[in-house]
């Protein structure tokens, strides 16, 4: 556009003077199209609802660049736009709606809802589907969805709308307009004292409308509102029959993301009211083709509903044969609650997942269940190749500390030493330095004990330094025991030690470290022939 | 009522005996005449047309206040365009001889000026209108 023509603009666009107002709309019949373009620029910046009506008349005529000029009037044209919905003409219509829906211009769903309740209007069908739309869309601005440059309050825009629309539920009877209740539900929220007291009214004239759009809209207004409800105090029953019963995946996602975390007090009290899920019946719906962390939620959830005991171990049974580990592994954690003999199966079974972390949740319940053979089961998992389910196991053993087998000692056979030295070993990871601060007691009687428990527990040679220490004890019964104990560790430093300890001054601890000596050179001997052979020969 | 009205007509025919008595007190210039304020009159009525005159002007050049006056408005982008008085006149004819519904219509018709577009009586001014258009748009 040339300076010229800009400056023309400039005028007839700042003028006070209403007469640049018809020279305005003369410019929009103009074939230029620097003077069209000028025209539309100036007429969307000028307040006035006959410019803006002209403007918006024109709509369909233009191109995406002359729309962008309009679009700079945003928010600023609902007058036009309104002269254009009731214009009583169909273009006029479709353009005014185009513009309010792309600009998300909600000032004007007053207008749209009191079109749509007038069925004699030639547009209130349209009216009506415009004003879904506009509902969905400021729906999804109030729970998330924003434009980044859209600095309106999606709040103060929901309460404006909802009043023509509570106005309208109010007049009901008269239009019969189901989709307008609907908006009306999308839009509520569970705020909306109105939405309340129809949800609690069975007679009230749109209850069903109300019921209907809660059980199969997928709107995300909606959706909140239904859930909302597992947070209240005094839920609505029909609220809690509608959650109980929908069985869209859009529902059933955002149902089971409610499981995420802990579940409030709250929520497993009103969940525990619901005895049954129409999700859970539903074909192509099944538990276990559900995602994994889906399915892992759905346990968590259905553990807090009411649904029938019996019902949920079927359910766990199948998870735990067919679903997925995470889902496995949230059985197992949840049977952790219940008791009975099909309980008990189920942690069996869940024994032999092939999930380390599902065997190890099971485990950890074995001891608590009384099981029998739990015992022997948990001496075999003790030794299982995975981390978890030996620290599972070790828990579950948890009696089997170095402390208690101390204290225990004296009064053991010398077979049970043995036997419960090496579970002490493998469940308590302390056991070498509990036993060389053992070792190192002032106690006589005390080291003496320690020697032996090392020999039980087979962990001579990992104390075999503070072994060789007490070869140098002031008693040369300790002395005589250690220099016995050696043997079972063929090292050169040893070996080294045990000669040494033939010069010592006691008899007893000569002949102990011959032996062990003897016993040394033999098993080397061996060794030699039979390279293979263990070296560890007390066990 | 009757005494009333005759007491009244006594006291007009004593009129005559209280001018005498206060022509003792005044000289001959203090008479009063009309044709004495005449010269204060016309002054005022001077007065009162300039500012009239100046608050017209002053209402005319102010573009800012709301109104509906299409010559305003042209006046308005001849001073944005600043065209001098013989353009003004021609664009005023320009649009009379087209019969534009207001002057101001000229500065968004490019078409106004072409030559085939040109009523006759303004074939003489065609190179001027040519320069006008140029300018204008």
């Amino acid at each position: 556009m040339s300076k010229s023509l800009n400056t023309t603009f400039e005028i007839l666009g700042s003028s006070r003077n209403e007469a640049s107002l018809s020279v305005l709309l003369a410019a929009l019949d103009s074939a230029q199209v620097e003077v069209f373009e000028g025209a539309i620029k100036t007429l969307v910046s000028r307040r006035s609802r006959a410019g803006h009506f002209a403007v918006v008349s024109r709509w369909h005529q233009l191109s995406e660049p002359q729309r962008d000029l309009v679009r700079q009037g945003r928010g600023k044209m609902s007058g036009g736009l309104r002269n254009a919905l009731l214009a009583e003409d169909t273009q006029y219509f479709t353009d005014a709606c185009e513009i309010i829906e792309e600009f998300g211009e909600f000032d004007l769903v007053a207008t749209l809802v009191t079109l749509s309740e007038n069925r004699n209007s030639m547009h209130s069908q349209s009216a009506t589907e415009m004003v879904s739309r506009l509902v969905k869309q400021l729906s999804e601005m109030v729970h998330g969805k924003r434009e980044s440059q859209d600095r309106r309050d999606p709040n103060a825009i929901r309460k404006f709308v909802m009043e023509s629309l509570e106005h309208s539920v109010e007049r009901f009877r008269e239009h019969q307009r189901e989709e307008l209740i609907e908006a009306f539900v999308v839009l509520g929220g569970r705020s909306c004292e109105l939405l309340r007291t129809i949800i609690e009214d069975p007679h009230h004239a749109c209850y069903m409308t109300v019921v209907n759009t809660l059980t199969t809209s997928e709107s995300s207004g909606v959706i909140d509102l239904l859930l909302s409800f597992l947070d209240s105090e005094l839920p609505s029953l029909t609220a809690i029959k509608v959650i109980s019963r929908r069985t869209d995946k859009a529902f059933l996602s955002r149902l089971l993301e409610l499981a995420d975390g802990k579940l409030s007090s709250q929520k497993k009290r009103n969940l525990s009211r619901i005895r049954n899920f129409a999700w859970l019946q539903t074909e192509g719906l099944h538990i276990v083709e559900l995602e994994e962390q889906d399915q892992a939620r759905s346990v968590a959830l259905l553990s807090a509903s009411g649904i029938d005991q019996e019902q949920k171990l079927a359910l766990w049974e199948i998870l735990l044969r067919s679903g997925k580990p995470a889902a496995r592994l949230a059985v197992c954690e949840s049977l952790d609650e219940m008791q009975g003999d099909h309980t008990n199966q189920l942690i069996l079974t869940a024994l032999e997942d092939k999930t380390p972390q599902v065997q190890a949740a099971a485990t950890l319940q074995l001891r608590d269940r009384n099981l029998p053979g739990s015992m022997s089961l948990l001496l075999k998992l003790i030794d299982s190749p995975h981390d978890e389910v030996r620290e599972a196991a070790g828990q579950s053993l948890g009696e089997f500390t170095f402390e208690n087998f101390l204290s225990r000692f004296d009064t053991l056979h010398d077979d049970t030493r043995q036997s419960t030295g090496t579970l002490v070993c493998k469940v308590d990871h302390e056991v070498v330095a509990k036993l060389r601060a053992e070792l190192e007691s002032t106690s006589r009687k005390n080291r003496m004990r320690a020697i032996e428990m090392a020999e039980a527990m087979a962990i001579v040679s990992e104390v075999s330094d503070e072994l060789v220490q007490r070869l140098e004890d002031e008693d040369h019964l300790v002395r005589a025991a250690a220099a016995d104990a050696l043997q079972f560790c063929p090292t050169a430093e040893v070996q080294e030690a045990l000669r040494f300890a033939l010069n010592d001054r006691s008899s007893a601890v000569q002949n102990a470290a011959r032996n062990s000596l003897n016993a040394i050179e033999k098993l080397n001997s061996s060794n030699f022939h039979e390279p293979t052979h263990p070296v560890e020969g007390q066990s | 009522m009757i005494s009333s009205l005759f007491e009244n007509l006594c006291l007009f025919a004593q009129v005559n005996r209280w001018r005498s008595m206060g022509s003792r007190f005044r000289g001959s210039r203090g008479r009063g005449d009309i044709s004495d304020l005449l010269p204060y009159l016309i002054g005022m009525v001077v007065i009162g047309i300039g500012v009239a005159i100046v608050v017209a002007i002053a209402k005319r050049k102010d573009f800012s206040k709301p109104c509906d006056d299409p010559n305003k408005l042209f006046r308005q982008l001849c001073i944005a365009h600043h065209l001098d008085f013989g353009s003004r006149r021609l664009l005023l004819k320009l649009a009379t001889a087209l019969d534009l519904a207001q002057p101001a219509l000229v500065f968004v018709t490019p078409e106004a000026f072409e030559p085939n577009h040109l009523p006759p009586q303004l074939y003489a001014e065609q190179a001027r209108l040519a320069e006008l258009s140029q300018r204008l748009f």
